[in-house]
C-alpha cells in the first residue's frame, strides 16, 4: 500500500491560514501575540504557585490520596484556568485546543499533577462545547461565575469502567466492549447505574459528563453523554486511588446507583456519545501531548540548571557526551512540541475552524446570555430539532475524514510526546545519579509523572493504531453523528 | 539455607522463590510504604535462614553460599520485594569489607549496610579524620552499622557503628522505589580514622582488594535483583494479558501486539538464539498456545 501523496498543506496544517486569506499574516500575527501573553500569563502562575509547591503536595497527597490542595485551585481561577475553554458567550475565555495546549506545557514544566487538576477539568467542558450551543450556558456559566467569585467548581469526565479502558475510546472495540454500566429511560430523563475508574478529578468535581450507553447490548449505537451534579441522590466517591505520578490531580472511582438525570442534562443526542467521544479526543489528545512535552522540559530544565550551578556537576558541561545528551533532549522536545501544536492547528482550524466560524455559531456569540437564557429560546436550544441542526450544522463545516485526520494527528502528537518524556526524565535521573541533592527527588517526580502519559487518554498502543488507521492507511473513522430526520430519536424514545 | 554441595542451583531457587512467596509478597505494600515492624519481620525471616551472612562460612556462621548461587538467592527475593532483596545484599557486600577474623563477631540477624564513598569528592581527610556528606545511602537508615567503602587511589573501608560520635544518619525524605532499603544521608564531622579503618587506608594490599570485590559483588548483586524485578513485571503483566478482556476476547489471544511485545520481553529476558523465532516460540509459550 502506498501512502497518497500529501500537499505541503497537509504535512504543515499551520500553512491553511496563511495560504488561504489575504489578511492572514496580520490575523496570524494578532493570534500569536494573544498566544505569547497566554504563555506568558500562564508561566507567572505556574512560577508564583505551582512549581514552589509541587514537591510538598506529591508528598502530601502520596500519603494520603483523598488530600485535595483548594488554594491551588482557587488561585489558578484567579488566573482564569478554570474558564479558559468556556466559550466566549458564556463568559469564558473563548479558547481552543492550541490555548489548552500552551497552557499545559507551561504548568506541567513546574508541575503535571496540579496541571492535571486544570486539564481534567478542561476534559470534563469538553463534551458541553461539542454538544452545541444548547450546552454552552447553565453549568458552564455557573462555573464562570463561581470562578469570578473566588469559590471554583470543577468538572471532570468519566468514560472508563473497571472492565473497559481503551475499549470506550474506539468505535469497533466499544461495540465489542464489556460495558458494567447502564443508563435507564425513565419519565423526565434517565437514570444511571454502574461504576467508573480513574476518573481524574472525580472526587473533587462539582459536575461529571459521563458516558454510558442506553442499552448495554448495543454500547456503541446507544454511548450517550450526560451532565451530572456529583450532590446527586445515589451518586458517591467509592474509592481514591494510589497514584505512582501526577498525584496532586486524585483520580477516583465512582458509583452510580440509580442517578436521575433530566433530559436538559443529556449531552447532545442519545447515541451520539461514541462519536462525541471521538471529537472529545481529538480535542484532548494535543493538550496531553503538552503535558508531556512539559514534563520533558521541565526536566530538562531543571537538569541544565543543575549543571550550571551545582558544585556537585563541577565539570560535566565541559564534557562532549553531556553536550550531546543536552542537544538531543533540546532536539526531541522541539519536534514533540511542533507535534502537539500542528494536531491542535489540525482541529481548531481544519477540522472544527468552519464550525466554529459559521455565521449561525457567530451569530449567537454575539447575542446577550440573558436572551439566550430566556426560557422560550432556551427550551428551542434544547429541543431535539436544535439538537439536530447542531450535528447537521458539523456535517456541513466538517467532515468525517477532516476529523479522522485531526485524530490521528493529536494521536500521534500524544503517543510521541509521551516516550519522549520517558526518555528524558529517564535520561536527567541517569546524568544527575543517586547523590545529586534537591534536584533528584524532582526529576523522580517528573519521571513518576510522565508514565501516566503513555497509559491515559488512550494508551500509547491504541493511539498508535488510531495513527495508523487515520494517516498510514487514510481510513475514515465515524467521528460525527449520524443525520437524523428532526427530532426522531428522541420523539421515538420519549413516546 | 543448606549449602550441601548436593543441593542443586534449581532447588535453592526453588526455595528461594518460596521465601520470597511466602514472607515477601504478602507485604509488599508495606514493605513499600518501609513500615518498621514489617522491614523487621521480614528481615528475621531471612536472616532465620542466614542469608544476613551468606556468603561466610560455616565457622563464621553462615552457610557459605557460592557466588552464582547468592546471585540466584538474590534474584528470586527480588521478584517478592526488590527492596529486601537489596538490604541483603547490602549487608553481605558490608560483611564482605570486613576482615575475616571479625566477622564472627558481627551478631547474628545484625542488618549492615554497604555505603560508596569518594575521597577528595564527598569526604575529605585531614589529620586522619574523615569530614563529609553521603547523600541517598540507600538501606543506611536504621542500619545496625554501616562499612564506607571509600573508593579511589587508596581504597579503604571504615566501619560506622550505630550512634557513633561524629556520625549524623538522617533518612532521605523522598525514595521513589526499592523503600525496604530505606535511604539515608551520612553526615561525617571529624571522624578519627584511627580505630575505625576496617582495613588499613591504602598501606595494606589487602585493602584495595577487599574494596573492591565488595564493590563487584554489589554491581553482580544489582543486577541479579534487576533481573527479578524484570521477571516479576513480566509474570503480572502475562497474567493480565490473561485476564484482560478486550472487546469480549482475552488480550492475548486477539491482539497480535501484545503476542509480540510478550516475545520481546521474553527475549530481552532470556536471549532466544534466533530472534525470528520470538513469537512464534517464547511468546507462544508463555500465552499456553
Amino acid at each position: 500500500m502506498v501512502p497518497a501523496e500529501r500537499t505541503l498543506q497537509e504535512q504543515f496544517p499551520r500553512f491553511h491560514n496563511v495560504h488561504h486569506h489575504v489578511l492572514a499574516l496580520n490575523r496570524e500575527n494578532k493570534r500569536l501575540r494573544e498566544l505569547e501573553e497566554l504563555r506568558a500569563r500562564t508561566a507567572r502562575f505556574a512560577e508564583a504557585h505551582v512549581r514552589p509547591r509541587a514537591l510538598e503536595i506529591d508528598r502530601l497527597a502520596g500519603d494520603d490520596p483523598r488530600y485535595f490542595d483548594w488554594d491551588l485551585v482557587r488561585a489558578g481561577a484567579a488566573h482564569g484556568m478554570l474558564s479558559l475553554l468556556i466559550p466566549s458567550q458564556a463568559g469564558g475565555g473563548g479558547g481552543l485546543a492550541v490555548h489548552a495546549a500552551i497552557v499545559m506545557e507551561e504548568l506541567c514544566a513546574a508541575c503535571p499533577g496540579i496541571a492535571n487538576i486544570f486539564g481534567a477539568h478542561a476534559l470534563g467542558v469538553c463534551p458541553l462545547l461539542v454538544g452545541g450551543p444548547a450546552h454552552w450556558d447553565g453549568v458552564p456559566t455557573e462555573i464562570v461565575h463561581s470562578e469570578r467569585a473566588g469559590s471554583p467548581q470543577l468538572m471532570a469526565c468519566a468514560i472508563t469502567e473497571p472492565d473497559a479502558g481503551t475499549d470506550v475510546e474506539d468505535p469497533e472495540l466499544l461495540a465489542r466492549a464489556r460495558i458494567g454500566s447502564h443508563a435507564r429511560r425513565v419519565a423526565g430523563g434517565f437514570r444511571l447505574n454502574g461504576t467508573k475508574r480513574f476518573i481524574s478529578n472525580g472526587s473533587v468535581a462539582r459536575w461529571i459528563t459521563v458516558m454510558m450507553p442506553t442499552d448495554q447490548r448495543r454500547p456503541a449505537d446507544t454511548w450517550t453523554c450526560f451532565l451530572v451534579n456529583s450532590g446527586s441522590e445515589g451518586f458517591a466517591v467509592s474509592r481514591v486511588e494510589h497514584k505512582m505520578g501526577q498525584r496532586a490531580c486524585p483520580a477516583a472511582e465512582l458509583t452510580f446507583d440509580d442517578v436521575f438525570v433530566p433530559d436538559d442534562l443529556v449531552v447532545g443526542r442519545e447515541g451520539d456519545g461514541a462519536s462525541a467521544t471521538l471529537i472529545v479526543l481529538a480535542a484532548s489528545r494535543p493538550p496531553v501531548g503538552a503535558i508531556a512535552t512539559g514534563i520533558a522540559r521541565g526536566a530538562y530544565e531543571r537538569l541544565v540548571a543543575w549543571l550550571e550551578d551545582d558544585p556537585a556537576a563541577k565539570g560535566l558541561l565541559a564534557r562532549e557526551h553531556v553536550q550531546l545528551a543536552l542537544a538531543e533532549m533540546e532536539e526531541e522536545i522541539h519536534v514533540v512540541r511542533q507535534a502537539y501544536m500542528d494536531a491542535a492547528t489540525e482541529l481548531d482550524s481544519a477540522a472544527l475552524g468552519g464550525t466554529l466560524s459559521h455565521p449561525l455559531v457567530r451569530a449567537l456569540s454575539h447575542m446577550p446570555s440573558p436572551i439566550r437564557r430566556h426560557a422560550p429560546l432556551r427550551n428551542q436550544l434544547h429541543s431535539d430539532r436544535a439538537r439536530d441542526a447542531t450535528i447537521a450544522l458539523l456535517h456541513r463545516t466538517s467532515s468525517e475524514r477532516a476529523l479522522t485526520r485531526s485524530v490521528a494527528l493529536s494521536s500521534l502528537a500524544k503517543a510521541r510526546a509521551a516516550d519522549v518524556a520517558m526518555r528524558i526524565t529517564g535520561a536527567a535521573l541517569e546524568l544527575v545519579g543517586l547523590r545529586a541533592g534537591a534536584v533528584r527527588p524532582q526529576l523522580e517526580k517528573l519521571f513518576r509523572d510522565a508514565k501516566l502519559t503513555q497509559i491515559y487518554e488512550g494508551t500509547n498502543q491504541l493511539n498508535r493504531l488510531e495513527v495508523y488507521r487515520g494517516l498510514c492507511r487514510g481510513e475514515t473513522l465515524p467521528c460525527l453523528p449520524p443525520l437524523r430526520a428532526a427530532g426522531a430519536a428522541g420523539d421515538e424514545n420519549r413516546a | 539455607v543448606s549449602v550441601a554441595s548436593a543441593i542443586e542451583l534449581a532447588e535453592l531457587r526453588e526455595m528461594a522463590g518460596e521465601l520470597a512467596r511466602r514472607e515477601l509478597m504478602p507485604r509488599t505494600a508495606a514493605l513499600d510504604a518501609a513500615e518498621p515492624a514489617t522491614l523487621t519481620e521480614c528481615w528475621r525471616a531471612l536472616t532465620a535462614v542466614g542469608l544476613d551472612r551468606a556468603l561466610l562460612g560455616e565457622e563464621e556462621g553462615g552457610p557459605e553460599l557460592g557466588l552464582p548461587e547468592f546471585l540466584a538467592v538474590l534474584e528470586q527475593l527480588a521478584a517478592g520485594d526488590g527492596g529486601m532483596a537489596l538490604c541483603v545484599l547490602l549487608s553481605n557486600a558490608a560483611l564482605l569489607a570486613r576482615e575475616p577474623d571479625r566477622r564472627s563477631a558481627v551478631p547474628e540477624g545484625a542488618r549492615w549496610a554497604l555505603v560508596t564513598g569518594r575521597l577528595g569528592q564527598e569526604l575529605t581527610v585531614c589529620e586522619r579524620r574523615l569530614s563529609g556528606r553521603i547523600p541517598c545511602a540507600l538501606g543506611a537508615h536504621e542500619a545496625d552499622a554501616i562499612v564506607l567503602a571509600l573508593h579511589g587511589a587508596q581504597p579503604a573501608a571504615i566501619l560506622l557503628e550505630k550512634g557513633m560520635c561524629g556520625v549524623a544518619v538522617e533518612r532521605e525524605p523522598a525514595q521513589m522505589g526499592l523503600r525496604a532499603a530505606a535511604a539515608a544521608s551520612l553526615e561525617l564531622s571529624d571522624v578519627e580514622l584511627g580505630q575505625l579503618a576496617v582495613t588499613a587506608d591504602g598501606d595494606d594490599a589487602g585493602a584495595g582488594g577487599k574494596v573492591g570485590g565488595s564493590l563487584a559483588l554489589l554491581r553482580a548483586g544489582t543486577a541479579s535483583i534487576a533481573r527479578g524485578v524484570t521477571n516479576r513485571a513480566y509474570a503480572i503483566a502475562l497474567e493480565y494479558a490473561h485476564e484482560r478482556r478486550q472487546g469480549g476476547v482475552a488480550d492475548h489471544r486477539t491482539r497480535r501486539g501484545v503476542r509480540h511485545a510478550g516475545g520481546d520481553h521474553r527475549v530481552a529476558r532470556e536471549p532466544a538464539p534466533d530472534p525470528r523465532h520470538r513469537t512464534a516460540g517464547t511468546c507462544a509459550e508463555d500465552c499456553g498456545d
